[in-house]
């Protein structure tokens, strides 16, 4: 196969998820839900007290990684249960159902993202990041190293037994590095500090999303093909 | 047979040398605790530089001598009366504290006679800070097992030979092992010397995370029935864990301020094994522990694998 | 018990030891019962 054949079976991939997904809103629906009931627990749990900024960018994280924990192992997990998994193993190469399935799963993962930032922002009053521009920043590019992360992981999981408890279990110790340096991030967006102390937490944030895409790349025909 | 002899006596040797060698520091120390403002006595090593001007000092109440301690610095050390071995003594340790207007050590008790090799005092931590003789090459073995059992997941990735899988399963299980005992014995230290037994510093959080990582290996080792998915799963979560873990282990906890020596914020100690806190002694006893230990993990490694050779022949047999 | 570790470090470092040596004695019983099972299961 050459480049354009890996291109164009890439976007077939990700438009078959956007489609199916587009068709029973399954995912879209429960993870919007989701965020809603979680967002409204944290309100009555607050109950108008007021909070240290730094406590919502902890707050902000947490929901938005289990948000992703609920959603984002749908994708491999949907193909096993419908019992297409084969149909795809035939049809396209691993690499390609892996870079499709990423795109998916960041697509996914911004759009809830910024769905959970716009709930805080309106929801929380003494929500307000000081520096919108690197909060939106750090939101965007955790979401994708959120995704990029999981979907390997997602693929594990869809070959075991018991797919729906493993998938956090699995996740959190590779997703740590980066829920780490993304709350910090997210805490100097929120306070007057300089846009510079950010920076060393954006490269980590970077240079995670290249690592781990590029491992997933070479190993995941080992979790795709039996 | 004889290299476990070996591996038996050296680890018991330098585990017994690391609990018997006994703490002294040198005038520096002693003064900088007297300076602190701390009237807590310390022990203290010296060499007598001159026996012959050892006297009843001007006041008439002490047995002073001059010394001399393993700096070259020298300061009269105030005895309360003469020692009964001095004839034979050429060195001291002993428990004292620091004079500055008489520039002397008021010494209230001789610990050891013509001393040999001793640790370096370290304020705050003293007899505590043998734990690195122990903890470190526990923790050690926690990273190499973890780098093993990767290197047998990628083997059975490009060979798909089970035997490899089996190997990486085993090295991981002695990963988990001693990640176990290190986060327990530094717990365990750590309410002594730091108050509480979790204090959420960048290494514990390291510790944590491996903990964490090979909990959740096993998790999904015993998730999955078939022997080749298991298998190259695990592989791939092993490796995945490997690319993305060292940053917890590695750099963290060197660029964030936290209680270990070598952190971003320690001043007095820095990396212990490579600068400061360490004598010649003292890093001895350390690397022939890690080397001892390793030869240990060898040791378990090859008794697992080949109890699970067995078995794996067995049910080939069956 | 606690005061008497607190004053006398190097217990401390000995329980530590101790705990070292009771890990790998536990891994040594574990090997144990494996060959065990293999030898029983003919």
């Amino acid at each position: 196969m050459n480049t354009t054949d890996v291109m164009r079976s890439i976007i077939a991939i990700l438009g078959k998820d956007v489609r199916s997904e587009l068709r029973t809103r399954y995912a879209v629906n429960a993870l919007l839900m989701f965020v809603v009931v979680t967002l409204s627990v944290i309100l009555f749990s607050l109950a108008g007290e007021t909070v240290a900024r730094s406590v919502h960018a902890g707050l902000l994280w947490v929901v938005m990684f289990f948000a992703a924990m609920s959603g984002l192992a749908r994708s491999f997990v949907a193909e096993e249960e419908r019992g297409t998994t084969l149909t795809l193993q035939l049809l396209a190469t691993p690499v390609s159902v892996y870079i499709g399935k990423l795109l998916f799963n960041t697509a996914l993962t911004l759009l809830l993202n910024s769905f959970i930032v716009l709930l805080f922002l309106l929801f929380i009053p003494d929500f307000t990041p000081a520096q919108p521009g690197l909060f939106w920043t750090v939101v965007l590019l955790g979401g994708v190293a959120v995704s990029s992360a999981t979907t390997i992981i997602a693929a594990i999981i869809a070959r075991a037994n018991t797919k729906g408890t493993l998938f956090p279990v699995l996740s959190f110790p590779i997703l740590l590095p980066l829920l780490m340096s993304g709350i910090s991030a997210t805490k100097i967006a929120m306070e007057e500090q300089a846009w510079t102390s950010a920076w060393a937490d954006l490269q980590l944030l970077g240079s995670y999303i290249v690592v781990v895409v590029t491992a997933s790349i070479l190993l995941f025909e080992h979790v795709w093909k039996d | 047979m004889w290299w476990k002899l070996l591996l038996f006596f050296w680890i018991a040797a330098f585990s017994a040398i690391g609990i018997l060698t006994p703490i002294a520091g040198t005038l520096g120390d002693v003064a900088m605790m007297g300076q602190m403002g701390s009237a807590k006595e310390i022990p203290v090593k010296f060499e007598i530089a001159d026996k012959s001007t050892a006297a009843v000092g001007a006041d008439g109440a002490a047995f002073v001598m001059r010394g001399i301690d393993a700096q070259g610095r020298s300061a009269d050390f105030a005895f309360a009366s003469n020692p009964s071995d001095f004839d034979a003594a050429t060195g001291y340790i002993v428990q004292g504290r620091y004079d500055a207007a008489a520039h002397r050590v008021i010494v209230s008790k001789v610990l050891s006679t013509n001393p040999g090799m001793t640790f370096p005092f370290i304020p705050g931590l003293e007899e505590r800070a043998k734990i690195i003789l122990f903890h470190v090459p526990v923790s050690w073995m926690t990273v190499i097992a973890f780098l093993v059992s990767m290197w047998y997941g990628i083997r059975y990735l490009r060979k798909k030979d089970l035997e490899d899988d089996a190997k990486s399963a085993i090295s991981a299980g002695l990963g988990l092992l001693f990640c176990i005992l290190a986060t327990t014995t530094g717990s365990v230290w750590a309410k002594f010397n730091w108050g509480s037994f979790w204090n959420w510093d960048p290494r514990e959080t390291s510790i944590f995370v491996l903990l964490l990582v090979y909990g959740a290996y096993f998790a999904l080792r015993s998730a999955l029935d078939i022997e080749e998915k298991r298998a190259s799963l695990s592989a791939v979560y092993g490796i995945l864990a490997f690319v993305t873990v060292p940053f917890f282990i590695f750099i963290m906890p060197r660029i964030l301020p936290g209680l270990h020596p070598g952190s971003a914020d320690d001043t007095n100690s820095g990396p212990v094994v490579s600068s400061g806190g360490m004598n010649a002694t003292m890093r001895i006893v350390l690397y022939s522990m890690l080397l001892g230990h390793i030869v240990l993990y060898a040791w378990l490694m090859r008794l697992r694998v080949s109890v699970t050779r067995l078995a794996m022949r067995k049910a080939d047999g069956a | 018990m606690y005061e008497f570790l607190e004053q006398n470090s190097i217990y401390v470092v000995m329980t530590i030891v101790l705990m070292v040596w009771s890990g790998v004695f536990l891994y040594l019983l574990r090997i144990d019962g494996q060959v065990r099972k293999l030898e029983s299961k003919k």
